[in-house]
């Protein structure tokens, strides 16, 4: 994990963290592929070393990285009761988002977030709850994490942990691969996912790029995809 | 106003292993303004600095829609050139613009050159913007930015191709930085946002993320109007994997539609788009596609 500069110690919100990252959380987490479904049907993606790629790929550089760094100003913009750059970095997000089911995933996913902050928590960021409507899962999720007082570093590590598992799991069911190869490739993951948060809690806005061709390429032809387990 | 040169002259102008045509760098700018008056779309205002120009306006399908080409005969940008174009469209006006022939990204060093349009698209009017493709030549350190405000009612059709490496003599796209930003805003609220970058010589050139060995990416948009899934059902079956050798794709976005290429081919991914083109004009524009001649030379 990365290191906490709270002074309250270094447990301080870890239950928080756990929760909102665990995969028991009714989100809905667990019923999209992302593209990978199709990726897999097309015999793209056929092993655990593939699919560790794919994911290093996408980390690098795909929309994983302005979903951090939107989580990251969501967060801040909350901590700093900053309502205009609130919705201005969640409509971005929303727009960044290239294909419908992207945008589906990402706002059903925030819908069912929020709903769960609100029945779970009662501390809330100064901001006046009736007039943010945050419609992106990783926005709501910045939200959260500066509601429940987890460290920024340690919520950004969270979220993109549960992406890499959520992404895993995908691949464990249809590739199919094992379920230990799945658990290696997590392990395999995690220095590298150390630097990934710190070089995204350092990218300035005029460095918000990604690729994603091949990911929207994968996403909108897996929306006509004929039979698939995955959401579309 | 500045009256370019025409594609034949262009092309010899410019041969394709210039690596920077010019020694000091161009600072092109390209104003644009159009309304609407009696059912005739004009130009209002315009200012051009070279290399930017534009040609006398042409009316190949009626005084109504407005044809421009823009002109920059050097044929691209090399390292420190900034090429900029505003244009604005008055309520109703309907322009389509097109270039005579593929930009150039050259070869570079050190200096990034940078090439930003701004578009403001009035109530009701509409751009069709157009341009054949882009070569991004190996060693290019390149910017692309533009930026689109749509008034209500506005409609914003877009397409663009990239080649990474002069591929018919082998080149690839070993070293430099490609970035493009496109932006379409309606209003406060941003419709579609699409920043992408590829830099030379990673992984990305060959793994199923990136270009998985292709050289080509394209795109093609339609933004301002909502689409139907029916619509874009039948857009999606102008596609067919059989025929074409690159992949592609469909999908709806906030007010529009999204078109996407990866392959290797410019003229596979143009021929696809013009048939997308000539589905969604009649619906969004009341008229049939009238491709500039232009693009047969």
């Amino acid at each position: 994990m990365p290191r906490r500069t709270n002074k309250k110690g270094k447990n301080h919100n870890l239950g928080h963290l756990l929760q909102i990252t665990n995969s028991a959380l009714p989100i809905g987490g667990f019923s999209y592929s992302e593209g990978l479904e199709q990726l897999i049907e097309e015999k793209i993606i056929c092993n655990s070393n593939e699919l560790e790629f794919w994911i290093k790929d996408s980390l690098d550089y795909g929309i994983i990285r302005f979903e951090g760094c939107v989580l990251k100003r969501i967060y801040q913009a909350c901590k700093n009761d900053d309502f205009n750059s609130l919705i201005f970095w969640d409509q971005w997000l929303l727009a960044s988002m290239e294909t419908e089911e992207l945008r589906r995933q990402s706002v059903d996913m925030g819908r069912a977030l929020q709903r769960l902050n609100s029945s779970l928590s009662d501390s809330k960021c100064g901001l006046d709850q009736e007039r943010v409507v945050l419609r992106n899962y990783a926005s709501v999720f910045g939200k959260t994490a500066a509601d429940w007082n987890i460290p920024l570093d340690s919520a950004l590590y969270g979220y993109l942990y549960r992406w890499i598992s959520s992404i895993l799991d995908v691949g464990v069911k249809l590739i199919p691969m094992g379920q230990s190869a799945g658990q290696k490739c997590l392990w395999n993951m995690q220095p590298f996912l150390e630097n990934k948060v710190f070089e995204l809690l350092s990218l300035p806005n005029e460095d918000l790029y990604v690729w994603n061709t091949a990911v929207v390429l994968a996403s909108m032809q897996h929306e006509t995809q004929y039979s698939r387990l995955y959401r579309s | 106003m500045l009256i370019g040169g025409n594609a034949k002259f262009l092309k010899d102008a410019c041969p394709e292993d210039a690596t920077s045509p010019g020694s000091s760098p161009w600072k092109g700018q390209l104003e644009l303004s159009f309304r609407r008056r009696n059912r005739e779309t004009c130009i209002s205002h315009s200012y051009a600095r070279a290399p930017l120009a534009m040609q006398s306006p042409f009316y190949p399908e009626g005084r109504e829609v407005c044809h421009c080409i823009v002109l920059n005969p050097p044929g691209g940008i090399a390292g420190d050139d900034i090429l900029e174009i505003d244009l604005n469209l008055d309520a109703g006006a309907k322009v389509l613009m097109t270039t005579p022939s593929s930009g150039k990204l050259y070869r570079t060093k050190g200096v990034e050159s940078r090439q930003t349009i701004h578009i403001h698209i009035g109530e009701g009017a509409s751009l069709e913007w157009l341009p054949q493709g882009t070569i991004v030549f190996d060693g290019a350190l390149a910017s692309q930015e533009m930026k689109v405000l749509l008034e209500p009612g506005a409609t914003f059709m877009f397409w663009d191709m990239t080649r990474f490496g002069r591929t018919h003599r082998g080149e690839r796209f070993q070293r430099g930085i490609w970035r493009s930003s496109t932006e379409v805003w309606q209003g406060e609220v941003p419709l579609w946002v699409d920043r992408q970058k590829l830099e030379g010589g990673t992984r990305l050139l060959d793994s199923p993320y990136g270009l998985s060995g292709q050289s080509v990416i394209g795109q093609m948009v339609l933004l301002g109007q909502e689409v139907s899934p029916s619509l874009i059902d039948q857009v999606r079956s102008t596609w067919n994997p059989e025929e074409n050798q690159g992949e592609a794709g469909v999908t709806r976005l906030q007010s529009g539609l999204l078109c996407r290429y990866r392959g290797s081919s410019t003229i596979e991914a143009h021929r696809w788009f013009t048939v997308v083109w000539a589905l969604l004009r009649p619906v969004f524009l009341e008229r049939e596609i009238c491709p500039p001649r232009i693009w047969n030379t």
